[in-house]
C-alpha cells in the first residue's frame, strides 16, 4: 500500500516541489492550501507524513499544527514544517508544538525526502 | 525529537552598502538556484531600463526592533510567466493564469526576504516578514514614503534581467 504523504501550503510553487520530490516512491502526494483544507484531508486520509507551511491564509501552519497535537487520532503523524524564516525565535515555537523536524526555504528536493524518510519508510516505486 | 536550533545572534553592528549589497545579492541567488536550478548574476545594468513594459513586482516588509524595511522583485510579464511555466513544471508552451503568476513571484519574494529577515537577525536585527504583495501595470515607480528610492541590484538570467529593491533602516 503506497504511503500518504500531505502537503499543505498555500504555494501551488511548494506544492509542486514536494510533489515531484516524492515521485520516484510508491507513495500518494495529497494537497491542501491552507490550514482548514490540511485539518479536513487529513482527518479523511489519515496520512503518513504531513508538510506543513507556517504562514497561510484562513488557517495557520501553527494553528493547524496545534489542532493536529490535540486530536488523539492524528497526533502521531510526524509533522515537517517550512518556513521562510530560520530565526530562532520561529523555530523553538514550532519545536515546542511538536514537529518532527523543520525545512527552511527555498530548500532542495533531496533535503525533504532526506527528512521525510527518516520517519516514514519510502520505497521506490515499482518499474 | 532533536531539531538543530540556530544560534542565539551576535551583537548588532550597522551594516554599510557591501554588506548590504552582499545580503541582497546572496539571498537572491540561493532562492533561484534553489528553487529554480536558476543561475542568477548580479549585473551593472541601469536599474530603471533593466525592465520595461508590463511588470510584475511582488514586495513585502519586515520589521523589528532595531530594523525596518522592504524589499521587492521586479520581473517582466514575460519572464514573469516563464518562470511560472518553469516553476509549476508545466510543459514549455504552457499558458499559465495571472494566479499562477502571482503565486511563483510572490513565494520567490516571500522566499527572498525570509532569507534576508533571517540573516539580519543572525546580526543582530531581530525582524519579521510579512506576507508578500503583487502590484501589476506598466508605468509605476517604487519608493518609500518621503520620495527614497530603495537600493535597487538588477540580476542577469541568461537573456533576461529582472531587479531587486531593498530599503533598510537600521538602529543600533
Amino acid at each position: 500500500m503506497s504511503v500518504k504523504i500531505l502537503s499543505v501550503d498555500d504555494s501551488k510553487m511548494v506544492r509542486t516541489l514536494v510533489v515531484r520530490a516524492f515521485r520516484s516512491f510508491d507513495c500518494v502526494v495529497l494537497e491542501a492550501s491552507n490550514g482548514q483544507e490540511g485539518l479536513a484531508v487529513a482527518t479523511k486520509e489519515k496520512p503518513d507524513a504531513i508538510v506543513l507551511d507556517i504562514t497561510m491564509p484562513v488557517m495557520d501552519g501553527i494553528t493547524m499544527l496545534t489542532k493536529l497535537k490535540s486530536d488523539p487520532v492524528l497526533r502521531p503523524i510526524p509533522v515537517f514544517m517550512l518556513t521562510a524564516e530560520s530565526g530562532r525565535e520561529s523555530l523553538l515555537k514550532v519545536a515546542k508544538i511538536g514537529v518532527r523536524d523543520y525545512l527552511v526555504k527555498p530548500f532542495k528536493e533531496e533535503l525533504l525526502v532526506e527528512k521525510v524518510g527518516r520517519a516514514i519508510d519510502l520505497k521506490p516505486k515499482r518499474a | 525529537m532533536n531539531i538543530a536550533m540556530p544560534n542565539d545572534p551576535i551583537q548588532s553592528q550597522p551594516l554599510n552598502e557591501t554588506q548590504i549589497k552582499e545580503l541582497a545579492v546572496a539571498a537572491t541567488a540561493n532562492v533561484f538556484h534553489t528553487m529554480l536550478s536558476m543561475e542568477v548574476k548580479p549585473s551593472d545594468e541601469p536599474a530603471a531600463a533593466a525592465v520595461s513594459g508590463a511588470r510584475v513586482v511582488a514586495s513585502l516588509g519586515f520589521a523589528g526592533e532595531n530594523v525596518s524595511g522592504g524589499i521587492y522583485i521586479e520581473f517582466g510579464e514575460a519572464f514573469a510567466r516563464a518562470m511560472a511555466v518553469l516553476a509549476l513544471r508545466l510543459e514549455p508552451n504552457a499558458e499559465v493564469t495571472a494566479s499562477d503568476v502571482n503565486d511563483v513571484v510572490g513565494e520567490l519574494c516571500n522566499m527572498i526576504g525570509g532569507t534576508i529577515s533571517s540573516r539580519l537577525t543572525d546580526l543582530g536585527f531581530r525582524s519579521r516578514p510579512t506576507v508578500p504583495f503583487i502590484t501589476r501595470g506598466t508605468n509605476f515607480e517604487i519608493e518609500l514614503a518621503g520620495g527614497v528610492l530603495p537600493r535597487r541590484f538588477v540580476f542577469a538570467c541568461q537573456q533576461n534581467r529582472f531587479v531587486v529593491g531593498l530599503c533598510m533602516r537600521t538602529m543600533k
